[in-house]
């Protein structure tokens, strides 16, 4: 009995009921996230009518005191408005690091708007140091989530090739993504692209098309080359009344070529 | 000494059934979260996911499909997580009863204070099932439990003093340690995420809020708006004839 073998010691298996996955800490992770965004919603509330004059007086100052209060407790949304107003110095100090400091946070909680703000910042270095690569990762999951500016502008890096290969199959997809969601800037491009036969068949009809509509919603160089294609008859039947109706268009606009077009025109017509 | 073992013994045994509560507790809270949150947010991103399906059919692309299939992966795992086995997880109130009967088992079969391997390794067995059986609020097995445990305590009753002095010793020395692993657990616990989530909910309930319903009536609205984008792609494919 003395020589008992020495008992030795297993601590019984104290493993955690809670011994929890990636994916289901993932589920608990974004309750606590979006339970922050709803705690401080009163406050980001009120901000929002301090910001409009709704219902309580208009002050920018108390709009913008209230969207950081919201904003510390996590709420994406007035992290993004506050970015805004530091952007553009309403209500508060004009100041791009902070700008770029509230975009980012709004941003890693999945704010498409502030994605597509810190796209922009890291862009157009400010408040940041310039990093295209940096601007297209942003850039592209704002667009992922439709939103029609970062699609367009995830196009333009794809077409020159800023922070990503160049790739022009790729610009395509995503400058359509935005015209068809009535982007004028995007269906500009999407035209210009089918002109040139570039990531695409070149289709004069679909050219004239998609400039068309972004020429219907005021886009100036789409008026200019709306008018061209009627000019020359390439893509829509040759129509000078047409041409010259959209060449005028874009030349009251400040179009630089379309002015000298016009004044030529009206110089041979005197 | 064999007072001290005693006193180990049932502080022991009280450690064990304020961690076993709190498990219990954040399990409860966690099943309820699930049921009300959690399945919520595995059909949005269900949803998401046939929305990027869909915009392969629309627009085909290597990165079109790259983002179908993290969108896919991503919706497999949260519906994982929602429907995992704390999604059973029922509502918990333990009884004055139950308490101290777990309390007794803890301290009469705890395996720090098994005699030999053998018995420490049933005694571990036995400290799982009463861990189980607490969760569920199972009185009866409990006492079985309990039952058993004196059939083997009384067939080892043989044993000289010296030999029991060093066998006491050694007890008291796991359990102490077990004690702190126990704190460590206890102080480890209400750092995780779901134990966080908890304590917000808990604040948001002082507010007269619910927490868990306001996280849910938000999910409905997101899943709203993202079967209306579904239903616009849906519309786009049939325009388009795919």
């Amino acid at each position: 009995m003395a020589d008992k073998p020495a008992l030795q010691h297993v601590p019984y298996a104290r493993k955690s009921a809670l011994a929890i996955s990636t994916a289901r800490s993932g589920i608990f992770a974004r309750g606590r996230k979006d339970a922050a965004n709803a705690a401080a919603e009163a406050q980001y509330k009120l901000g929002a009518r301090h910001y409009s004059g709704n219902g309580v007086v208009k002050d920018f100052n108390e709009a913008a005191a209230c969207f950081r209060k919201a904003a510390e407790l996590g709420h994406a949304e007035a992290q993004y408005r506050l970015a805004m107003m530091y952007g553009d110095g309403i209500g508060v100090e004009k100041d791009f690091v902070e700008a770029a400091v509230w975009d980012r946070r709004a941003a890693k909680q999945g704010h498409p708007y502030a994605q597509a703000n810190l796209s922009y910042r890291y862009y157009a270095g400010e408040g940041l140091p310039q990093d295209f690569a940096e601007a297209f990762g942003w850039c592209r999951r704002a667009a992922e989530k439709e939103l029609a500016w970062a699609q367009c502008n995830l196009g333009m890096m794809y077409r020159k090739g800023e922070g990503v290969a160049q790739n022009l199959v790729e610009a395509t997809l995503w400058y359509r993504k935005a015209a068809e969601q009535g982007w004028a800037d995007a269906q500009y491009e999407l035209g210009a692209l089918y002109y040139n036969g570039q990531g695409i068949a070149a289709d004069y009809g679909e050219a004239a098309l998609w400039y068309r509509k972004a020429a219907d919603q005021g886009h100036a160089e789409a008026q200019f080359q709306l008018g061209y294609l009627y000019g020359t008859g390439q893509g829509v039947p040759h129509d000078y009344v047409q041409a010259r109706y959209w060449g005028r268009k874009a030349a009251e606009q400040g179009h630089e070529q379309a002015q000298q077009d016009l004044k030529k025109r009206e110089y041979r017509d005197a | 000494m064999r007072e001290e073992l005693a006193a180990v013994r049932s502080a022991l045994a009280e450690r064990e059934l304020e961690v076993a509560d709190l498990r219990t507790h954040l399990k409860t809270f966690e099943g309820r979260y699930l049921r009300q949150v959690g399945v919520l947010y595995a059909e949005l991103d269900d949803l998401e996911a046939r929305i990027a399906e869909r915009e392969v059919a629309l627009y085909d692309s290597p990165e079109a499909r790259q983002r179908a299939a993290e969108a896919r992966k991503l919706a497999q795992e949260t519906h994982e997580a929602a429907y995992g086995e704390a999604y059973e997880a029922e509502e918990f109130e333990p009884s004055a009863d139950l308490k101290r009967l777990f309390r007794d088992v803890a301290k009469r079969i705890h395996p720090d204070f098994a005699k030999d391997p053998a018995e420490q390794e049933h005694c571990t067995r036995l400290m799982a099932r009463a861990n189980k059986a607490y969760s569920r609020g199972d009185v009866e097995a409990l006492q079985r439990i309990l039952d058993d445990y004196h059939e083997v305590a009384e067939s080892s009753e043989s044993e000289d003093t010296r030999v029991e002095m060093v066998r006491i010793s050694r007890q008291i020395q796991h359990a102490r340690r077990d004690i702190a692993a126990i704190e460590g657990e206890l102080g480890s616990l209400p750092t995780s995420e779901i134990a966080e989530l908890q304590q917000d909910a808990e604040a948001a309930e002082l507010d007269g809020r619910d927490l868990l319903a306001e996280l849910a009536a938000g999910l409905r609205a997101k899943i709203a708006e993202a079967e209306t984008r579904f239903e616009k792609i849906d519309r786009q494919i049939r325009a388009h004839g795919r």
